[in-house]
């Protein structure tokens, strides 16, 4: 089977070009050896939320044009001008938009539309972070401010992985008052392991959860673990006067279950073709183009074949990069990279501030074609957190330098000849 | 641990490693009034920073005999007191075809005029005894290593004193030594904590400060030149071997591969430091990476393993007082009566030696403390078995799930694991925390193993911090978490390559990405300023 595109990952990068080439009609096929770092995903959609100074961005679009020139969104500019970031978020916007997730929306009075400004999501730890984009019924706010506002905040003691004495004490900071209150469920839980939250989801424990709201005093919003669905949600919230709405857990999240979920339906109904397990292992490079891709399924004589091939295995975390004694490889197909010669300069001493290494990634040309030993191979791009200087630790874009790279990619493949 | 003081005490030991800890022990168990303090926590220094290896003495039988003899002689007395923290694994000096033959010749000659089993093996029964040994090896010599939890050894030590009527200070330093004419009287004590001081009397002062016993000497008068030898080491996140691995050569950098608990250890380097360097404690690229292509010699396996940390500790080493020049260094055990070399009374230092002369060490200081008090008890630490030694279900598991000493919630089928990589429950976490406010996250790992597994603390970190929460208040709580945090980086920085990297990406996706910590660790520094 020869396919138009072959995808390397099902992150939300490699997922987002697959969709957006799959609805322009051609034949796409998906290596899924894992969800990327989906996993870790709050529910928001990151844009741009603080400048290289480390400032909180209002307006995202606005800001994109002071990054530096090797950040990914920077390329788009240079090469389509700021104009083309706007439109390939609102592209972005419209795929979120069809999937099960109730769509995003700012202004509850219109109808949902692109946002321009930035929101403030609530994190698992309190804090509120600047985004782009935020599903229904997370918890996210206009202003970083609270002053004068009431929530509850409500807890499963048994679940370990929801620090609400953080989230509560965050929401004080910004000037919220907060009670906080503990939830009774009827869990069933085997063994000592911890609980994690899209198990808990799957035991469907809304209606526990409604019965006890009336207990709480007011009727002001009710914050509670993302450790509900979001169909039980949404029927919740039908059913309520007041505004109930999910914080996100620590990993593994529901958002990000449930978003690697609606992507890889989304995909197959378009009639991608899903290679679930699957890892691509090495590649055949003639002429400076990729003539096929072994995986750990595709051994010998069926070779997955494409016209183009994307790679969107991520950075150090899931692997799609990997550090070895003496460089950073991608290794798959070894491309070339960006990055420091010296270990000793890959790091610095304080966990929390930049480190080097977060920003190493496959070097790319203005097209977003990879190279190797210096020639650039024509049919092989790079999408997402694979790509060098995202900076996205720092900046708060990760999702979407995935979304908007991988959306470009797919433009230029659907505009080539 | 902060236990009531009283304005007295018999004997003080300052040190609350190994060797304070046996020292407590011995004269408690002798029925002297003792207060054992630390500035840090209970093996903060060196104990909590080697091998964990339980010599069998051959390792020294070439070149120290009688230090080969004292350690085959303690190794069988800890096999008996201390049988919770032994794993009796055995060990093995491999000869490569580089290795010349003689030496080992001279190993196993010298190892029998020690009293310690040494026998030689040859190549085929060595890979089968050891499947990951370097199958390149020309021969072997069996003897009796075993592997040691240095922790537990320490705790059980303590645990015993306590019960035996000791008074233990952990964060309290010793920072002044009053002396009546020559004789030492009191010392003074800072909480290191909440800063306050308090004086108490003291019968003799015993100095078991490992490295830091120069500095503690000089608070008494004493000059005392310590050689501080630095090691580093790697610990790799699979039980790669089953026994100890050494190369049978004179001692050299990376040769003893010591297999605990479900991890090993690979060591060590020897570096001689300036004095002013002994807290330093960071190891380098180079040295890391010398260590992994000397160690994969002992087990080509290491070369697949993940390097979890790298990690240092001081050797204190004596200089012989007899060398003017100081570069001469006594290995074996210093036991210093200052009244006889400086013209101090009742100030004795407890030194050099090994981890596992501890409780021989011990008994020379107690025996010295006995004879300045005009006391005649026997020494009983060699045959009373210490606290856990005799339960059935540490002597017949090798986990670590038995891994401290008087748990029994370990077995409470309903309690939550909050550290998945080591089995830490919650409930013992939180029995730690409320015996002692100030335990923070290196203390909790020091007596649990929380976070040293192969997430390096980045799923249980979260859950630790929120129970400080009530206690310390949330800043106080996130500080620690991110103290915790640089903590368990300082030890992967220098062994980025493999998974390291890997892991503290994706802990950077989840605190500072997905949380935020990192802008709400911008918020607290802001509001303190």
């Amino acid at each position: 089977m020869r396919y138009d595109v072959l995808v390397i990952g099902a992150g939300l990068s490699g997922m987002t070009c697959a969709i957006a080439l799959a609805q322009a009609g051609k034949r796409v096929a998906v290596l899924a050896p894992n969800s990327g770092t989906l996993p870790m995903h709050s529910g928001s959609f990151d844009l741009l939320g603080y400048d290289n100074e480390g400032k909180v961005v209002e307006h995202p679009f606005e800001a994109i044009n002071k990054l530096d020139p090797s950040h990914p969104y920077s390329k788009i500019v240079a090469t389509h001008g700021l104009q083309r970031i706007r439109q390939l978020a609102e592209q972005a916007y419209e795929m979120i938009s069809q999937l099960p997730v109730s769509p995003p929306s700012h202004d509850e009075a219109s109808a949902p539309q692109c946002p321009v400004a930035n929101q403030y999501r609530l994190t698992p730890m309190g804090a509120l972070k600047p985004t782009w984009l935020t599903p229904v019924h997370l918890t996210a706010f206009d202003t970083p401010s609270l002053e004068g506002r009431q929530f509850v905040v409500a807890y499963y003691k048994p679940f370990l992985d929801f620090p609400v004495e953080f989230l509560a004490e965050g929401l004080r900071k910004a000037g919220a008052e907060v009670q906080v209150k503990a939830l009774e469920l009827n869990i069933t839980s085997v063994g000592k392991a911890a609980l994690k939250a899209p198990a808990l989801a799957r035991q469907r424990q809304g209606e526990a959860l409604l019965k006890q709201l009336d207990g709480f005093a007011g009727q002001c919003p009710v914050l509670v673990p993302h450790i509900f669905g979001d169909m039980e949600l949404t029927e919740m919230n039908e059913r309520l006067e007041r505004r109930l709405s999910v914080v996100p857990t620590l990993p593994p999240t529901c958002a990000g279950h449930e978003l690697s979920d609606h992507l890889r339906s989304l995909f197959t109904s378009l009639g991608g073709t899903l290679l679930e397990g699957d890892r691509a292992m090495s590649a055949i490079i003639e002429n400076d183009r990729i003539e096929a891709v072994k995986s750990s399924k595709h051994v010998t004589h069926d070779l997955l074949q494409a016209e183009h091939y994307v790679i969107a295995s991520g950075s150090f975390g899931v692997k799609g990069l990997e550090a070895r004694y003496d460089r950073v490889a991608e290794p798959i197909f070894d491309l070339d990279i960006d990055a420091l010669d010296d270990p000793q300069q890959w790091t610095t001493s304080d966990v929390l501030s930049l480190q080097p290494y977060t920003n190493f990634g496959v070097r790319t040309d203005e097209h977003f074609r990879t190279s190797k030993h210096g020639r650039t191979i024509e049919n092989l791009y790079a999408v997402g957190s694979i790509l060098s200087n995202t900076n996205s630790m720092k900046l708060a874009c990760r999702q979407g330098v995935s979304m908007l790279t991988a959306l470009q990619v797919a433009n230029g493949i659907l505009n080539s000849r | 641990m902060t236990e009531k003081l009283l304005s007295q005490y018999d004997v003080v030991i300052v040190g609350g490693g190994v060797t304070g800890a046996g020292v407590a022990r011995d004269c408690a168990m002798r029925g002297m009034s003792t207060l054992l303090v630390e500035s840090h926590d209970l093996t903060y220094g060196t104990t909590g920073r080697n091998h964990g290896l339980m010599h069998s003495g051959a390792r020294y039988a070439v070149t120290d005999l009688e230090n080969a003899r004292e350690c085959i002689e303690e190794n069988k007395i800890l096999c008996r007191i201390a049988r919770h923290c032994v794993e009796p694994t055995g060990g093995l000096f491999i000869s490569l075809p580089e290795d010349d033959l003689a030496y080992q010749a001279r190993l196993v000659e010298s190892c029998h005029e020690a009293g310690i089993n040494a026998e030689v093996i040859d190549a085929a029964e060595a890979r089968r005894i050891e499947p990951a040994v370097n199958p390149t090896l020309v021969s072997a010599v069996l003897v009796p290593d075993a592997s040691i939890d240095p922790f537990k050894l320490t705790m059980s030590n303590v645990l015993d004193a306590q019960l035996h009527g000791a008074t233990v200070l952990t964060y309290h330093e010793v920072v002044a030594i009053h002396r009546a004419g020559n004789a030492v009287s009191a010392v003074t004590l800072r909480d290191n904590l909440t800063r306050e001081q308090k004086r108490v009397d003291a019968g003799v002062v015993i100095n078991a400060a490992g490295i830091w016993s120069t500095l503690v000497a000089k608070l008494a008068g004493v000059e005392l030149k310590m050689l501080p030898a630095r090691g580093a080491l790697l610990l790799l996140g699979q039980r790669v071997n089953k026994m100890v691995i050494n190369r049978c050569r004179k001692p050299a950098n990376a040769d003893i591969l010591v297999p605990t608990g479900n991890v090993c250890v690979l060591g060590t380097t020897s570096r001689r430091v300036p004095i002013e360097e002994i807290e330093d404690m960071s190891v380098t690229v180079e040295e890391a990476q010398m260590l992994l292509t000397e160690g994969v010699k002992l087990a080509p396996a290491i070369a697949r393993t993940r390097v979890l940390r790298a990690y240092a500790g001081v050797r204190p080493l004596v200089a012989d007082d007899d060398d003017p020049t100081g570069r001469n260094v006594s290995r074996g055990i210093s036991c210093i009566d200052h009244s006889e070399r400086d013209g101090v009374e009742n100030f004795i230092t407890i030194t050099g030696g090994k981890m596992m002369t501890y409780r021989l060490m011990a008994q020379m200081a107690t025996d010295l403390a006995c004879k300045k008090l005009r006391l005649s008890r026997r020494c009983a630490t060699a045959t009373t078995a210490l606290p856990g030694s005799d339960s059935a279900a540490a002597s017949t598991s090798t986990t670590w799930h038995d891994f401290t000493i008087s748990k029994p919630w370990r077995h409470d089928k309903n309690n939550r694991l909050l550290c998945t990589c080591e089995g830490v429950t919650e409930h013992e976490v939180e029995t730690i925390l409320n015996e002692d406010d100030d335990v923070d996250f290196d203390a909790l790992r020091r007596r649990t193993r929380l976070g040293m597994g192969p997430c390096q603390g980045r799923m249980c970190a979260c859950r630790v911090a929120r129970k400080m929460c009530a206690r310390q208040g949330e800043d106080e709580a996130m500080k620690r978490l991110v103290n915790f945090m640089n903590e368990r980086w300082k030890g992967m920085r220098p062994v980025t390559w493999s998974d390291t990297l890997s892991e503290a990406y994706n802990t950077a996706l989840v605190y500072q990405d997905l949380c935020g910590v990192d802008q709400i660790m911008k918020t607290i520094k802001e509001k303190e300023i």
